[in-house]
């Protein structure tokens, strides 16, 4: 019987990962293949004779990426999809969606919540990482499957591994999503960081070997695109924002190509405040913009609230936590040490560029450390109300709490418009202007025609349906 | 009830009603819907929120871009209104849509175009009226003497 109830609060978290899962899955679901990122990528892939074929060819088109992976996958769901007689949508959107549950469920099994009180910091932590921009860039964009959430499983993985005992097969299994995310896209560097991070804490289930073993894939990760003459791009290869503003990629080379390290350090900073404050995004401040502008949508004011609340919680837990000598500290503790190192490298990769994108693997471990500041808050409370750090702790959650739920559903909302405007990508061209103009085969233009098709058949709901409100609350 | 577990159960809740809302409107979305509005319209509606792709797929679909559909309050209006695809998307001020209307197959003879030029008087969009003006006609009826919906 007293085991039957200690289950309970396991199967409650479980429930409640699976109804998040399931209804964030939905949304993604809901969005057709982009024409933008997805088709040409989808097109391309098939026009190799063999994967291997692909495989050479791909490690070659450009002269700052090594993303061969890109294809190959886009290749095998493509051939998947019509080996099973299944549409793309189906398939490309499937796997998305498959991702997004995939990433909810890594998140409730690192948690393993076994009071009622782990469930309630599981809650908060899930409407943390489905309320948070960079999860929201993850869903909505594809290329065709999105890379970002793809390195993000994995780190979750290696994490969630990690924290357990070791087993041999989930060392190949890291190894192999190691070697997966690099082919696929440099950020996957990551995983890497993980896999070392959770070596040097001496986590039960990450051993010295692993690391030495992701560390010789990763040098010849770099020697194969050293030999290939890849470079890294330089400052001018994208806007970005600058202060309240944004500055086009010749605004920027004119002004940083001389002395880049303000530039640098600008966003290095900026990717670190824009998941810790929700601040900038894109390198722009939009307080600063608002105030030249004379407005400030409601957006910015909870997100930026409820992002330095969660902060707050997150970095009195790392300090109480982490003023312990090493040989003392938990795995808790540990985690928290994880999270902290993607953070700071997840906000080095942002010198060049950037985006919300490169920082959504630190933003799924920043649901983590959400999930154990909470647990542990919840547990400074048992000691009593009446010490203030405990008290402010408690309203500083009570604030946030609601707001995240409220940032949570604004990610579904996002992801209706984003799904409406996608689909109408499709329509406002011919498929032979889509498939690439006179010039396209006819498989191109079979294959197009299919997946606009697709597109056109999937319902969406227009924003104008959706609450006027709903923008100016959820949308920055 | 302590005062500790009325409070853990104020934080949890958030999260128990997102993930309640996000399986109710997963599980009710094929049926329009209760969290999210629904997703089938008409195709004058579609007309009038801008809805390419839906247009095109209910033009491909075969439904006749020349018949009346309804288009529901607030939409371009206070009240519902029978429109023809073209007439909403004159209310709307969409030239592209009309664009596409016509090149879809929307014939547009004397009568339709009079009350098509009428609505947009009452309307003034530029871009629309040189699409209007391009299409072949005699001598029309001034806007008094047409019966604008």
């Amino acid at each position: 019987m007293h085991g039957a109830r200690r289950e309970w609060p396991r199967v409650a978290g479980l429930l409640l990962a699976l109804a998040m899962a399931l209804s964030i899955a939905h949304s993604v679901y809901r969005i057709p293949v982009q024409v933008g990122d997805s088709l040409d990528v989808i097109l391309v892939s098939r026009h190799a004779e063999s994967s291997v074929e692909l495989l050479k060819d791909a490690s070659t088109w450009s002269p700052t990426t090594l993303r061969p992976m890109r294809y190959l996958q886009a290749r095998w769901l493509s051939v998947l999809a019509e080996s099973l007689g299944t549409s793309y949508h189906a398939v490309f959107r499937g796997t998305h969606a498959a991702l997004a549950t995939i990433i909810v469920g890594l998140i409730a099994w690192i948690a393993n919540p076994r009071r009622w009180a782990d469930v309630v910091a599981l809650g908060i932590a899930l409407t943390v990482l489905i309320g948070l921009h960079t999860f929201d860039a993850m869903m909505r964009e594809a290329f065709p499957v999105n890379h970002y959430a793809e390195v993000a499983a994995a780190a979750l993985f290696v994490l969630g591994s990690s924290l357990r005992p070791h087993r041999l097969i989930s060392e190949i299994v890291v190894l192999l999503a190691l070697v997966w995310g690099l082919l696929l896209i440099e950020s996957a560097g990551l995983i890497w960081i993980v896999i070392v991070t959770c070596a040097a804490l001496r986590m039960p289930g990450m051993r010295t070997r692993t690391a030495v073993m992701a560390t010789v894939v990763l040098a010849l990760f770099f020697i194969a695109r050293w030999q290939l003459e890849i470079s890294t791009p330089g400052i001018g290869s994208h806007s970005s924002g600058w202060g309240g503003g944004v500055l086009s990629g010749d605004e920027l080379a004119a002004r940083f190509s001389t002395n880049p390290w303000p530039f640098y350090a600008y966003n290095v900073s900026g990717g670190a405040l824009s998941l810790l404050a929700s601040e900038p995004r894109f390198g722009m401040y939009q307080l600063l913009a608002a105030q030249a502008a004379g407005s400030l949508n409601p957006v910015v004011t909870i997100n930026l609230v409820s992002s330095l609340g969660m902060t707050v919680v997150l970095i009195i837990c790392c300090w109480s936590a982490m003023r312990r000598p090493f040989h003392q500290w938990s795995l808790e503790t540990k985690t928290l040490a994880t999270g902290i190192v993607v953070i700071t490298v997840s906000a080095v990769l942002c010198a060049a560029y950037i985006k919300d994108d490169i920082i959504s693997t630190a933003g799924v471990l920043y649901a983590v450390m959400a999930y154990l500041a909470v647990q542990w808050a919840l547990g400074r409370l048992e000691t009593g109300m009446r010490d203030t750090s405990v008290v402010a702790l408690a309203l500083c959650l009570a604030l946030v709490a609601p707001l995240w739920g409220f940032r949570a559903v604004g990610t579904h909302y996002e992801l209706r418009r984003v799904a409406f405007t996608t689909r109408n990508d499709w329509a406002l061209k011919s498929v032979n202007v889509l498939a690439g103009g006179d010039s396209a085969s006819r498989d191109d233009v079979a294959r197009t025609g299919r997946l606009r098709g697709e597109a056109l058949r999937q319902r969406v709901t227009s924003p104008t349906f959706l609450p006027d409100w709903g923008e100016r609350y959820w949308v920055e | 009830m302590s005062s500790r577990t009325l409070f853990v159960t104020y934080l949890g809740l958030p999260a128990c009603v997102v993930a309640l809302v996000g399986v109710w409107s997963t599980l009710s979305n094929p049926s329009g819907g209760w969290v999210w509005p629904p997703d089938r319209v008409t195709i004058s509606e579609a007309v009038a929120t801008g809805d390419y792709a839906e247009v095109m797929r209910l033009m491909e679909s075969g439904v006749d871009p020349n018949l009346a559909a309804s288009v529901r309050a607030d939409l371009l209006g206070g009240s519902p209104v029978q429109l023809t695809p073209a007439q909403a998307a004159v209310r709307a001020r969409n030239a592209q849509m009309l664009r596409i209307l016509l090149d879809g197959g929307v014939i547009v003879g004397p009568s339709r175009l009079a009350v098509l030029k009428c609505i947009n008087d009452e309307n003034g969009d530029r871009d629309v009226r040189a699409l209007l003006d391009a299409i072949p006609s005699g001598p029309l009826p001034p806007c008094d003497q047409v019966t604008i919906p």
